[in-house]
């Protein structure tokens, strides 16, 4: 793999997490998991632009409160075609073509929105959820990945560096693990401490990290003999500081290998789960959950809806097996 | 040859054994209880006026299904637990008498003669001590784990939480379905992608090498449900236009009037696509493993003296690279099954096709564990077993592990 692929998947990978940590910085719909439902502007083709009467933003929650979760208490807003004033009152029609009589000192502010994917069945822009299922996907993954790496570097180093009975209980467990399909002990797993996004990383981060363990055994295996690892043992320090600082610093790049492959399993398995409705749950609006909630609407030539949450599943996949690959032929890791 | 055979079944029938003692605890995530279900389904219920007689039809169906025995072999308790509860106590009580157990009154002064918990146990209950002792409880054979795992040596798996027929009845309807899918998937993806794997190989460009291999990344990051969702869209609607419409809308009907020729052919048309599915999701990853397996051998001293020999490209590839990259194509379609077996809830579930995947998913809904227990141990079994056929086929191409022991 060269290094174009490589640079475009990597630049779009720090994009996406930058948009993920600022999302509702960035994203025009601020309310809390980006549901500001208006039905009278359902279903609306991409760019789509209509004016908003929105009350004071008397929102209480601070900045960093918001920037995590988004505003519990944002703004009401009300969706007009046109309005005209009459004694402090707004008159206005909506796309519906109602009439509907407001009180100008509660909603005093005016605001005009682009609608750039177009919004949902609700309502909802459909813009901010997608950067918000980018958000949960990369969240998700990253949790995954971490519970991943934790378990499986602890057990797969003390496998390798003190062998004997240690490594054969571990790689018998690694075994046991390893023969039951991956999709099915999530879904037990999941059920087993309820739907939720914590289960989901929790679940898939306790069945990948066999992949984990099996690597580091195996390279702290091949790096155990050379010189500088015998020279700690002359030098007498114990294996817990040889193991930290001499021997899992120079494992880097294998289990970056792992931890970018095992990222887009994370991501693909959520996805997934959350399409047959036992991952995130409504109105969180994970990128499976959307395409859950949308799909349907691929028959009526509103196929736009369902298209961009999974052309970005695919192109985070991609990226993360993209640079996977370019860094195995980099560290010239044999096995995975 | 020998040593190593025994020494991996022995390992399989381990793994097998830890893995069904996990399976067999799923049903403590069992909220209801079951005996209590099952007599609702025969028109019993719990209420104020029949109590008696239903604790009487309570006790009966629980010795029955032999929910009253412990769960293993043994037990490892505070000594103030009773050595088994009574088959008439509901699993409500049993949940209340823990707590009072775990506080540290005495057993015998919670119940009555019979076992049952008393129902002024509040006033008179007793306490010896704040904490007991652990005792080892030994049950030999006559445990619900054994049980279970002995009927189901036999295909039987007990009752249906939901609608009362056999599991097994279930399970034999669903297999063949899935199996199917399975298979034809497997094949498939093998009889593509060892050739365009090899083709792909012998590319000497970098820049077609790189676009192709990323191409192939591209295919296998589509999600299963994706292109599953939109192969329906497109391929049994006529919004896109009316040849669009080739394949039968989803569903599978099947209907005893007509011809078994006729009942064939129309499931074929059903499984089109989604063994296509199955098909394009693992030949990717499968043409890209192939051909990492196949230029690894493109690098060794052998293929240049053999073409230095005067060999032809075909031969060299049939008779000489073929044969040493086989090794590592049997793990690959060997970890290709529970890879399947995943796909198969997916695409079963969307195509609505009445096999193993789509009785999974609907049993996990409905709280089904005796079928959800069922269907992950066969799964497992499976995928165990094909481990160990892949690592028989593997020691089979590879002398240097057959002669070695």
């Amino acid at each position: 793999m060269n290094s174009w692929s490589y640079y475009i998947s990597l630049y779009f990978l720090i994009a996406c997490a930058i948009l993920a940590v600022f999302a509702y910085v960035i994203i025009p719909d601020k309310s809390k998991n980006a549901n500001d439902q208006h039905t009278e502007i359902a279903l609306r083709s991409l760019g789509y632009e209509t004016q908003f009467l929105v009350e004071e933003d008397k929102s209480s929650s601070s900045f960093l409160k918001w920037i995590l979760n988004g505003k519990y208490d944002s703004p009401l807003r009300i969706q007009y075609d046109d309005k005209r004033s009459e004694d402090n009152q707004w008159i206005i029609n909506n796309a519906m073509n109602r009439q509907r009589i407001v009180d100008q000192n509660r909603y005093p502010n005016l605001e005009s929105q682009t609608y750039w994917l177009g919004t949902d069945r609700f309502g909802r822009d459909q813009l901010s959820r997608l950067v918000l299922g980018i958000r949960i996907s990369l969240g998700i993954g990253f949790m995954a990945v971490l519970i991943s790496l934790f378990i499986g570097i602890a057990l797969g180093a003390m496998a390798g560096f003190y062998g004997g009975w240690m490594d054969r209980i571990v790689m018998y467990f690694v075994n046991v693990v390893w023969s039951i399909p991956t999709l099915l002990l999530v879904f037990v797993v999941v059920l087993a401490l309820g739907r939720g996004m914590s289960s989901i990383f929790i679940a898939v981060g306790l069945t990948m990290w066999v992949d984990v363990a099996r690597l580091v055994r195996g390279q702290v295996l091949s790096i155990k003999n050379n010189t500088y690892v015998r020279a700690t043992r002359s030098l007498a320090y114990s294996s817990t500081r040889t193991i930290i600082r001499h021997v899992l610093p120079n494992i880097v790049g294998p289990v970056l290998v792992v931890a970018a492959s095992n990222f887009a399993i994370a991501i693909l398995i959520e996805a997934g789960l959350s399409y047959l409705g036992f991952g995130v749950q409504p109105p969180a609006p994970s990128l499976g959950n959307m395409l859950n909630e949308n799909y349907g609407y691929a028959i009526s030539g509103k196929i736009y809806l369902a298209l961009f949450p999974a052309l970005m599943i695919m192109l985070l996949v991609l990226s993360f097996n993209i640079l996977g690959t370019h860094l195995r032929d980099r560290f010239d890791v044999k096995k995975v | 040859m020998l040593r190593f055979l025994m020494h991996r079944i022995f390992v399989s029938v381990i793994t097998l054994l830890v893995i069904s003692y996990l399976t067999f605890n799923f049903s403590s995530f069992i909220k209801n209880d079951p005996v209590d279900q099952s007599l609702a389904r025969s028109g019993f219920y719990q209420e104020e006026e029949g109590l008696e007689e239903y604790r009487k039809e309570y006790r009966r169906t629980s010795v029955e299904q032999g929910k009253h025995l412990s769960t293993f072999y043994f037990k490892i308790a505070p000594s103030n637990y009773p050595s088994q509860w009574s088959p008439a106590l509901f699993q409500s009580e049993q949940d209340i008498l823990s707590k009072q157990l775990n506080q540290g009154y005495k057993f015998e002064s919670l119940v009555d003669n019979d076992g049952i918990i008393l129902e002024n146990y509040n006033e008179v209950k007793k306490k010896e001590a704040f904490w007991y002792l652990p005792k080892v409880h030994w049950y030999g054979v006559e445990n619900q784990y054994h049980l279970w795992m002995y009927s189901a040596l036999k295909f039987d798996f007990g009752l249906s939480i939901v609608d009362g027929r056999p599991v097994s009845e279930h399970i034999s309807e669903a297999l063949p379905w899935t199996i199917s899918l399975g298979l034809m998937a497997l094949l498939l993806s093998a009889l593509i992608s060892i050739p365009l794997g090899t083709y792909v190989a012998s590319f000497r460009s970098k820049m077609k090498e790189d676009w192709i291999s990323t191409f192939l990344y591209g295919i296998h990051s589509i999600p299963v449900f994706w292109l599953a969702t939109l192969l329906v869209v497109f391929f049994t609607t006529e919004e896109y236009g009316s040849w669009t419409n080739l394949f039968p809308s989803v569903g599978i009907r099947p209907s005893p009037t007509t011809s078994a020729w006729y009942r064939i052919m129309d499931s074929l048309s059903h499984l089109i696509l989604p063994v296509f599915c199955l098909v394009i999701h693992s030949l990717a990853f499968d043409i890209i493993q192939i051909k990492a397996s196949v230029k690894r051998q493109f690098l060794q001293d052998y293929v240049m003296t053999t073409k230095a020999k005067g060999v032809g490209l075909f031969d060299l590839f049939m008779k000489h690279i073929l044969r040493n990259a086989l090794i590592p194509m049997i793990t690959i379609f060997v970890i290709g099954i529970p890879v399947i077996i995943s796909g198969a809830i997916v695409v079963e579930t969307i195509y609505n096709i009445p096999g193993m995947g789509r009785l999974l998913l609907e049993s996990l809904y409905q709280g089904d564990w005796n079928i959800v227990m069922a269907i992950v141990l066969l799964s497992t079994f499976v995928t165990i077993v094909a481990f160990l056929l892949g690592d028989l086929l593997y020691a089979w191409a590879n002398p240097k592990i057959r002669l070695s022991r």
